[in-house]
Order: structure tokens, then C-alpha cells, then sequence
């Protein structure tokens, strides 16, 4: 608002109430009007300034704030991005490292299977050439048992039955044997 | 008897001696005689025993040599053994001697085990036999082994001819045991 446009709109007031009481001296009107005017200049020249930086000020502020948030706000969508990326990387690499660790964990089983297998293999070869030593073992003990029960039977029939007569046929025939086989 | 290298020397020196006085025979039995009665008897202690004085071994030992009746040429040789210390090869020399008496004979000795005494006629086919294979005259050493059982085990020049029936019966234990 200019101060012609107070000036204007005083007079209006001033002629307003004139019309009902009393027509007011100009002393009345202008020193107010002047006081005004250097209340109005004081504050256009003096606190206006002030206001105007404030407010610039603020407003600078306040842009700079924005600004600043609006770059924090395209940091944390970045980061947001970054760590959704991350995320999705880290899903891949579980699930790499659940594929890896099942492969492994496939391998030691095989592995371990192949190994009880072969050990159960071993295991078997060994109780057969223990049952098959044993056997021989037995074998070789039974034979003895029956080769002594022969020898002894046919001592004692040799013994019980071999006749002086036997005797110097088996001389005889050995004497005739020792110049064959020399 | 393994004849040891000292053994054959004193045999040779003492059989040459009986040869040149033809007395290789006689030498021989009475060394054969003189070693059955000293062999592991209490004569053989006494003369090895260095505990015992040289002179009383001397005397010990010509008394057993008069009493035997030795000749001259034994007397010497066995008084030589017992001065040298060398009594303890008279095993050997005794077998030596033997092989060098039967080399120069042309025999050869051999010896027979069997079960039972043998029978004239069957030692004769023995011995005609071995001498057929030595081609040298065979003294035969009869000797007698119940263990044996039956047949006859034949020694002749080192070598064993097995016939009896224990050799064969355990032969055929062998057998049965290897499951033959």
C-alpha cells in the first residue's frame, strides 16, 4: 500500500466522521499523516531491509534445506538401491552357496558311500579269507589227525601180521630195487 | 665221522708206516679194537684230562696197550697222540684210516638195518648186489633196528637207500596229510 492510497483512505475516514460531529483541523489530520509517512518511511527504510534479508535468508535457508534433503532423499534411494542390488545379490549368492554346499554335500555322500562300500567289500574279503583259512586250517588239522590214525592203524597191522617169510620177500625185492634205481 | 685235516694227516703218516710193513690189516683192527674199548669210556676221560700228570697218562695208557696185546707201530702211534694232545682225533683217524685201508684194497664198506636179524641167503643177494653197483669189494655192517618194521635201509658211499616199511608208512602219512 502506497501512502497516497493512505493519505486517500484517512481523508475518506476524516470526512466520515466530520459529517457526523466536527470538521477536523488539518493539524489533526496531517501531523498524524506526516507521522505516519516517517513511521512508514522508518519501516520501509530501516526494518523492510531487514525483513527482506530475513525472509531471503530463510528462504535460502529454507531452498538450501530442501536441497539438502532432497539430496539426502536421492542418497537414501541410491542407498535403497544399492542395498536392494545387495540384496538380490546376497538371495544369489545364498542361493550359490546352498547349491555348492548341496553339491558337496552330495560329493560326501557319494564319497562316504563309495568308502563304506568298499570298506564293507574289504570287510567281507576279510571275514572270507579268515572263514576260508580257518577252514583250511582244519582242513590241514583233520588230515593230520586221519594220515596219524592211518599210519598207527597200519603200524599195527604191519606189526600184527608181517611174517619172517614177508620179511625177506620185501628184502628180497628191495635188494632187487637198489639196482634198478641206482 | 668227518675227518678233520690234522685227523688225515696222522692217518696217512701211520698208514704208510703199516704199509711198508705190511702190516695195514693188523694196524687196522688193532686201532678198530683199541677205539671200541677208549670211546666214551672212563680211559677217554682220564687221557684228555690235562688234570691228570703227562707221566701218569703215559702209564695208564701202556698198561691198556699191554694188555691189549698192540703192536708195536700202534703203541707208538697212539703214545705219539696222547703226547701231542691229539687223542681227541682219534674218531677221525679211525674212520680215515678205514677208507684209506678199504682205497687200497679195492672195497668199499656198507652197512644194512633191518627189523630182524637177516637171513644168510639174503645178506649174500645183498651184498652180491652192492658189489655190482660199487664194483669194489662190499664189507657189510649188519645191524639191527626193530623201528624199522620191515625192509631193509641200505648205506653204500654216502648215499641211503631207504626201503624199510616205517619210511614208507610215513611217506604215506605225508601223503594223506598233503591230501594226495
Amino acid at each position: 500500500m502506497s501512502g497516497l492510497e493512505l493519505f486517500i483512505a484517512a481523508s475518506v475516514w476524516a470526512s466520515e466522521a466530520g459529517a457526523e460531529h466536527a470538521t477536523p483541523s488539518i493539524g489533526e489530520v496531517v501531523l498524524p499523516a506526516i507521522n505516519f509517512i516517517i513511521y512508514a518511511g522508518v519501516l520501509y527504510y530501516f526494518a523492510l531491509p531487514l525483513v527482506r534479508s530475513f525472509l531471503r535468508s530463510r528462504r535460502e535457508q529454507v531452498t538450501a534445506t530442501i536441497a539438502q534433503a532432497s539430496a539426502k532423499k536421492q542418497q537414501a534411494e541410491a542407498l535403497v538401491k544399492e542395498y536392494r542390488a545387495k540384496l538380490a545379490a546376497v538371495d544369489q549368492e545364498a542361493k550359490s552357496i546352498m547349491a555348492s554346499v548341496r553339491q558337496e554335500s552330495e560329493r560326501e555322500r557319494a564319497k562316504s558311500l563309495a568308502d563304506a562300500q568298499a570298506m564293507a567289500a574289504k570287510i567281507r574279503d576279510d571275514a572270507r579269507f579268515l572263514g576260508e583259512r580257518e577252514v583250511g586250517i582244519a582242513r590241514d588239522k583233520i588230515r593230520e589227525e586221519l594220515a596219524d590214525q592211518a599210519e598207527t592203524i597200519a603200524r599195527e597191522l604191519v606189526q600184527k601180521n608181517l611174517t619172517a617169510s614177508d620179511q625177506d620177500r620185501l628184502a628180497q625185492e628191495f635188494i632187487q630195487q637198489i639196482g634198478q634205481t641206482r | 665221522m668227518i675227518e678233520g685235516r690234522l685227523s688225515r694227516r696222522y692217518t696217512r703218516a701211520l698208514f704208510q708206516l703199516a704199509r711198508e710193513s705190511g702190516a695195514e690189516e693188523e694196524i687196522g683192527l688193532e686201532l678198530g679194537q683199541f677205539f671200541s674199548a677208549y670211546r666214551g669210556s672212563d680211559l677217554e676221560k682220564v687221557l684228555i684230562n690235562p688234570a691228570f700228570a703227562a707221566v701218569t697218562r703215559k702209564e695208564i695208557l701202556t698198561q691198556v696197550i699191554r694188555s691189549q696185546q698192540l703192536s708195536p707201530l700202534t703203541n707208538k702211534f697212539l703214545s705219539l697222540l696222547l703226547a701231542r694232545d691229539r687223542l681227541m682225533e682219534l674218531a677221525g683217524i679211525v674212520s680215515c684210516y678205514r677208507r684209506l685201508l678199504n682205497e687200497a684194497k679195492g672195497r668199499v664198506e656198507a652197512r644194512v638195518v633191518s627189523s630182524a636179524a637177516l637171513d644168510a641167503s639174503i645178506v649174500e643177494q645183498l651184498r652180491e648186489r652192492l658189489r655190482g653197483l660199487a664194483r669194489k669189494e662190499v664189507l657189510l655192517q649188519q645191524e639191527t633196528d626193530p623201528s624199522l618194521l620191515g625192509g631193509l635201509l641200505v648205506e653204500l658211499e654216502g648215499k641211503v637207500y631207504d626201503g624199510s616199511i616205517r619210511s614208507q608208512l610215513e611217506k604215506m602219512k605225508q601223503r594223506i596229510a598233503r591230501g594226495q
